[in-house]
């Protein structure tokens, strides 16, 4: 009970403050939690509403794996073969890392046009990264005397990648799963006001656009709902479910 | 000439360095079908190195491996069914003690699921685990963390067992209790059985033969064959005079307890 106290009497006296500040404010700058709320429930029950929210989370979630699956192989590859880890070293994770997102999305909106790709190729691009950097670490730190194990009853690379090296990864997927989505949701917003006419980012821009600042308000708050969603709740759920097994004394600490 | 249908493994002439590190100088010996033999040498010699390369781990410059009766090649082509449990039990933290168990068989064949579990059972049954199928390695004490791995290796049902001091590290009761349980398995399983030792109470309480290593370059300084039936008392005058010549090889050098990892 006394943890729960302090975070609600936080949210309690957040809410407060918004309420009092919108209250003070220059009438119509600044909605009110209510008037947000309102706002944001008559755009989700217009008609299309909930679609846009549906497909920004399908964006999110093509883009992050699409994303995933380019990094991961990439990284892994980086441990078979001597090429691959030099065009990871010196070209593509540099690449990755110093062309700002914003210009890979002006990028695609120039190739895709104002298509699903676009904010989809969009995303991935930003959380490549973090999957790669991840797996290209763990790569690094593997047991060596687990693989040797393994090794002694097959000579099949498949199977030892699979049963042995790709569950060594997983404390390290996990982070990289944690901050790609992360960044995709923050990636979402700008990818679908440039490259897109669909989506709560496109809705944004539209209510920016129109000077509806309650609409804002709605949509930003619908935002931060789904990604407290994802990040304390299904993340959380995992780590504490999934990820103790290998957080044991067993695994080298890095 | 062996004949190979009764040596489980005939090593000749074997030769191996790394780099300009001369390890291996001409190392000639075998293991017939059913046999328990020990290596006993210090610390450094090349007993990990021998074992690594009968188990097909790591290239070697120059000699003969055969296993059954089938050279494995400088460039261990292929794979035998041979096994081996390491000074660490090497265990998937991720798996409970069944599912490493299994793990061998899977890694073996591509089988999926179930397949196996049968054999599974009955390997963690055989090292006295059953209760514990469910637990996993951070549950475990070390002295189950090293049966598990033992299970893990007889489950494929081996030609030869390598061990590589799977006792290090373990308290003189655990090792005592498991020096007996893995004479016990490996005459149950009818396993020919190659282990390396740096504790020649150890070697004279389990082997049919003990073969003595020098330090390097290494060379074979003597093979011991021990007659006494089994069970072996732990203490006796047979005991106590071969401890003694064995001491009497090493005249000085110390046989060395290699460092616990
Ligand atoms: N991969 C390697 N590269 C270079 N030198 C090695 C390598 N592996 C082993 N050595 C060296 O070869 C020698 C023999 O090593 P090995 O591990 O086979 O000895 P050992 O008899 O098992 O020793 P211990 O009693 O410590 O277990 C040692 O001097 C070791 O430093
Ligand atoms: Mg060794």
């Amino acid at each position: 009970m006394r943890k729960l106290a302090l975070p609600a009497l936080a949210i309690v006296a957040f809410i407060a403050t918004w309420w009092i500040l919108a209250a003070s404010a220059r009438s119509g700058l600044l909605p009110n939690p209510l008037q947000t709320v309102v706002a944001l429930y008559q755009r989700l029950t217009a008609p299309r509403g909930f679609n846009h929210v549906g497909v920004t989370v399908y964006r999110v979630f093509l883009g992050t794996l699409i994303g995933a699956v380019a990094g991961i192989v990439l990284g892994v590859a980086t441990r078979y073969s001597k090429l691959a880890e030099a065009a990871v070293r010196s070209v593509i994770y540099p690449l990755l890392q110093a062309v700002p997102t914003i210009c890979w999305a002006l990028v695609f909106v120039l190739w895709f046009g104002l298509h699903d790709t676009t904010p989809i190729l969009t995303i991935a691009v930003a959380a490549a990264p973090f999957f790669l950097i991840n797996v290209w670490e763990g790569m690094k730190e593997l047991d060596a005397n687990l693989i040797e194990m393994a090794s002694s009853y097959t000579h099949n690379k498949g199977r030892i990648l699979g049963k042995v090296i790709l569950p060594m990864l997983y404390p390290y997927l996990f982070a990289a799963a944690k901050s790609g989505f992360s960044t995709a949701w923050k990636i979402v917003v700008p990818a679908e006001i440039f490259g897109s006419t669909s989506g709560m980012g496109y809705m944004l821009s539209i209510a920016f656009e129109s000077y509806r600042i309650a609409d804002v308000f709605g949509w930003t708050l619908a935002f931060a709902i789904i990604i407290i969603i994802f990040d304390y709740g299904l993340f959380n759920f995992v780590d504490k479910r999934y990820m103790r097994k290998w957080k044991t004394p067993e695994l080298k600490p890095s | 000439m062996e004949n190979p249908g009764t040596e489980a493994l005939v090593i000749k002439d074997l030769r191996k360095g790394y780099g300009p590190l001369e390890v291996l100088s001409g190392i000639s010996f075998s293991v017939a079908r059913g046999e328990l033999v020990c290596i006993l040498g210090p610390s450094g010699c090349g007993k990990t190195t021998i074992l690594r390369i009968a188990a097909g781990l790591i290239p070697f410059d120059s000699g003969e491996v055969v296993i059954n009766g089938e050279d494995i090649g400088k460039n261990r082509n292929g794979l035998r069914n041979v096994s081996v449990v390491f000074q660490e039990p090497r265990l998937l933290p991720w798996r409970n003690a069944r599912k490493n168990v299994q793990l061998s068989l899977e890694l073996r064949k591509d089988s999926h699921g179930e397949e196996g579990t049968a054999e599974v059972d009955s390997a963690l049954e055989l090292v006295g685990l059953s209760d514990f199928a469910g637990s996993y390695p951070h549950e475990l004490s070390g002295g189950m963390k090293q049966r598990v791995a033992l299970a893990r290796a007889i489950v494929t049902e081996p030609e030869i067992l390598f061990m590589d001091e799977p006792l290090t590290g373990l308290d003189m009761r655990n090792r005592e209790e498991l020096q007996d349980e893995i004479v016990r398995i490996w005459s149950n399983k009818k396993v020919s059985l190659l282990l390396v030792t740096h504790d020649p109470a150890e070697a004279i309480h389990m082997a049919d033969r003990i073969i003595v290593l020098s330090g390097r370059p290494t060379r074979i300084k003597s093979i011991i064959g021990v007659k006494s039936p089994r069970p072996r008392p732990r203490d006796s005058s047979e005991v106590r005079e071969l401890e003694k010549t064995i001491r009497g090889l090493f005249a000085g050098e110390s046989i060395g307890e290699s460092p616990p990892r």
